[in-house]
């Protein structure tokens, strides 16, 4: 029986960012499920199955928990190994409690504020005046739980490779760009990302070769090619000397 | 103004391709999906095609070169895309081409995007036999692709099927609960829900809606019962004039449809909680009443 993840109005997911701000400003710490069970303006607008219980949740908190405390440190490095780590246990969370329901943007604002509050205030916390970052709480994209689910969804292993140098800027253009519906090509792109050597001139390599790609999607159906031909051309549009399209 | 496409291949002309997409399952039109579309359940698209005569010289490729329909179905918000594939034949009816786009169900959510190209090698018109053709060229698309809502607005009572025997619940064919915390603010949507017993003959009609009015009378009678059951419960702690308060701030609330049931049954909001806590036999009754339960049959 598939289970069915509540949801929060915008209206109420900004009070329950408001209320956690004010919990911060206090001193407190944040707690999942703080009156011990669903919170009483979730909505279930999916009838399919059973709608998901505190206990069940409860779980979920702890096992990312458990793996968000073997990230340790702080920093840009601490923040990645959150990201990645976390967004590979919503996906395996997910696996078994349906992608469809983490496929909705509208679940992950009560999942963020109700279910994982101190894990995110963990990621992103308040600013000097005591702030929390709306768009990494509220539906969307930039959500702290969505963005590592989707980037670990659509890069998977890659993401978990320990050397692997890109960009949280690159990674965020892969993903946003729409060309993460076209997983195997996602792929090909983190490898050419991968390989362009670092320096000062990478940055400006991986914008060009994806504003290349993002023209060639418009004039070619890279699915339709041999896996060999897909990657030799996007290998081309990552290689700054090289201004080819078509092939022979 | 026009925009003006530039494609390093010769394109055919906006109306060389005529594309239809439809539904195959659910069996609808396009713009009835959100509506008839259960979660879960997989979707069937078919995209077909018909080349123009014109497109062969427009493109400048050779009638006996193999062209391609794709259709392709994408859902943003689980950065997934679903695609298929025909070559375009020729028949009676000219150029044409079908293809069968079939979706995961328990993949998608909040809406879909049906695109439809016809793909084949372009011919870039260079002199250089190595730059001549561009493989996988999108010669033609959909000037836009077709959004499908999945989200049913209409406002329905939470319902969920699921099998009685498997969950540890009474054999009847339904059963309506109410989250044990819930108090009067709580939103109905997470406050109660109606479970239909999918080991029950009736499971299929009440979930379709062509079971007998009487047996809706039922199920919304038991709705009168929890939920006005549930707030005389809370009586003591928050009053009925309170609760009517909450009910029209906020009509999505428990205190809401309760004070909606009492209106429904004809009495003030403090009379229909003192029935469920001290006459539950009346209160059943009234509301059978109200909703003319067992005068179906006789109408009809």
């Amino acid at each position: 029986m598939s289970r069915v993840y509540p949801q929060l109005s915008k209206a109420d997911a900004l009070e329950e960012v408001a209320k956690l701000e004010r919990l911060l400003r206090a001193g407190g710490t944040p707690k999942p499920l703080p009156d011990g069970s669903l919170h009483p303006r979730g909505t279930f607008s999916d009838y399919s199955g059973v709608p998901v219980d505190p206990t069940h949740l409860r779980t979920l908190h702890r096992q990312l928990s458990d793996v968000v405390d073997r990230v340790g440190g702080q920093g840009r490095d601490a923040d990645r190994r959150f990201d990645v780590i976390v967004g590979g246990e919503l996906v395996r969370w997910f696996e078994q409690d349906g992608r469809r329901q983490a496929s909705n943007p509208e679940i992950w604002p009560y999942l963020t504020l109700v279910v994982l509050p101190d894990l995110a205030v963990r990621r992103f916390g308040t600013d000097k005046s005591g702030r929390l970052p709306r768009e990494r709480y509220l539906s969307g994209r930039r959500n702290i739980f969505f963005r590592a689910y989707l980037r670990s969804w659509i890069l998977g292993d890659l993401l978990e490779d320990p050397d692997l140098p890109l960009f949280e800027d690159d990674l965020v253009g892969l993903v946003d760009r729409n060309l993460s519906a076209d997983h195997r090509v996602a792929q090909f792109v983190a490898e050419q990302i991968r390989a362009v050597r670092a320096g000062e001139g990478r940055r400006a390599a991986v914008r060009e070769g994806l504003k290349g790609l993002q023209f060639e999607l418009r004039v070619t159906d890279l699915a339709s090619l041999e896996d060999s031909t897909a990657r030799e051309l996007v290998e081309k549009l990552f290689n700054v000397e090289s201004t080819s399209v078509g092939s022979g | 103004m026009a925009g003006v496409e530039t494609r390093p291949f010769r394109a055919p002309t906006r109306s060389a391709v005529e594309v239809e997409v439809e539904l195959v399952e659910p069996r609808v039109p396009i713009e009835a999906l959100s509506v008839a579309w259960e979660p879960g359940h997989r979707i069937v698209l078919r995209v077909r095609a018909q080349l123009s005569s014109e497109f062969w010289d427009q493109t400048d490729i050779p009638s006996d070169e193999e062209v391609h329909l794709v259709g392709i179905v994408t859902c943003l918000p689980a950065r997934t895309n679903w695609r298929s594939m025909a070559t375009f034949r020729e028949s009676a009816d000219g150029w044409t081409a079908e293809t069968l786009v079939e979706i995961d169900g328990n993949v998608v959510a909040v809406e879909i995007l049906a695109d439809g190209y016809v793909v084949g090698n372009g011919r870039t018109g260079s002199p250089d036999a190595a730059r001549s053709v561009h493989v996988g060229a999108k010669l033609w698309q959909l000037p836009q692709p077709i959004r499908l809502s999945l989200e049913d607005e209409r406002t329905a009572f939470p319902t969920t099927p699921i099998s009685f025997g498997e969950t540890g619940r009474r054999d009847v064919p339904w059963t309506v609960e109410i989250t044990p915390d819930a108090d009067p603010e709580w939103g109905i949507g997470s406050a109660i829900r109606l479970y239909i017993n999918t080991d029950s003959g009736l499971a299929s009609a009440i979930a379709e809606g062509t079971a007998a009015e009487d047996i809706f009378a039922l199920i919304q009678s038991d709705i009168h019962l929890v939920v006005l059951h549930r707030l005389a419960g809370w009586r003591d702690t928050v009053s009925p004039a309170r609760m009517e308060q909450i009910a029209d701030v906020d009509p999505g609330t428990l205190a809401a449809l309760g004070a909606s049931i009492a209106t429904g049954l004809g009495v003030p909001l403090g009379e229909a909680l003192r029935l469920a806590r001290e006459e539950p036999l009346e209160l059943a009754a009234r509301s059978r009443e109200s909703l003319v339960f067992g005068r179906y049959a006789e109408t009809s």
